[in-house]
């Protein structure tokens, strides 16, 4: 009896032959300066799904969840000094400030403290920002009554409050905020898609999330710009991180 | 922990300091300690915070638990 004979030798793709060909470059491009894709099978499949939804072409800008990123490492905390973007070295979100830096999580999120992150601007074309900031606060349930979360727009920026029962104060949690190249504020919208109240019953907290934050100009606006997200003066319990980001020229 | 500067020289040249302490710009990204152009706090001073690891560095600095800034519009 002659066993093996005629049976096919099962040959195993390589993992590498699997990523889409954009995957493979922006793969090459971050590691050839020094950073890592925190998971190259999230990013492809991202890649992915835009190209698969016509929009990949569209996009000026694309920051796909766990998407490549540059660390420094001090005193054993990882920094975020830089955020990849697929579509090109120009997008590149680079955090040279240490104190500005984000503190990267073994989950592969990383945390903001009271600090703007900003997306490279876009010269001479009007554009829409669909971001997901994931926003988590904390108020004090000791002395405030937390019930409420709304976004509110002021002309140059959307703020997010959180609305206090006992004290019946509006305190600011943070802000989409959108300027020039001569660091004027230009006007925006912004609407939000998801926001979560959740209690927590380990530390007696609540814990408000902010999901899915779209933001788009006026229309007419040519200016370069850069978005950011602001956390509140004042704000120490507060955090978050950019989860993804897509941004368009507006239409 | 915030360390309070009365001018913004004063404050320039304590994150030059601190600059040349942790080797900025090196070659992981990082530029700087503490943004060179700082927002003046409340009361017209310059606050840088102080990381952990970095306290020694802001001896004899006049250091506070928080600071405040202009707040530009509420609603």
């Amino acid at each position: 009896m002659k066993l093996g004979l005629g049976t096919r030798k099962r040959k195993r793709k390589r993992r590498e032959d699997l990523l889409l060909s954009e995957t493979k470059a922006y793969n090459a491009r971050v590691k050839a300066d020094g950073g890592y894709i925190q998971d190259i099978d999230i990013v492809n499949a991202e890649i992915k799904a835009a190209k698969d939804a016509n929009e990949y072409s569209t996009l000026l800008r694309f920051y796909p969840e766990q998407c490549g990123i540059k660390i420094d490492r001090r005193l054993g905390v990882d920094y975020v000094t830089k955020i990849y973007d697929v579509k090109g070295a120009s997008g590149d979100i680079i955090i040279s400030t240490e104190l500005n830096q984000p503190v990267l999580q073994e989950d592969g999120t990383y945390y903001l403290f009271s600090q703007i992150l900003l997306i490279p601007a876009i010269a001479g074309t009007a554009i829409t920002h669909n971001i997901t900031f994931e926003i988590m606060y904390k108020p004090d349930l000791a002395h405030n009554q937390a019930f409420g979360a709304v976004p509110s727009q002021s002309g140059t920026d959307v703020r997010m409050y959180i609305i206090f029962e006992n004290t019946n104060i509006l305190d600011r949690l943070g802000y989409m905020e959108n300027r020039d190249d001569s660091g004027i504020l230009d006007e925006l919208t912004a609407t939000f898609t998801k926001i979560t109240l959740l209690s927590s019953y380990s530390d007696s907290k609540m814990y408000v999330y902010l999901n899915d934050v779209n933001v788009k100009e006026y229309a007419g606006t040519t200016k370069n710009d850069t978005m950011g997200f602001v956390l509140g003066d004042g704000i120490t319990e507060a955090f978050g991180y950019l989860k993804s980001a897509k941004i368009r020229q507006w239409n | 922990m915030y360390a309070i500067f009365e001018t913004l020289e004063q404050y320039n040249a304590k994150n030059q300091g601190i600059n040349e302490y942790r080797g900025y710009p090196n070659d992981k990204g990082t530029m700087t300690y503490a943004p060179e152009n700082p927002q003046q706090t409340l009361d017209g001073k310059y606050a840088m915070r102080i990381v952990i690891g970095l306290e020694e560095q802001f001896t004899g600095c006049e250091q506070v638990e928080s600071v405040e800034y202009p707040i530009d519009e509420e609603i």
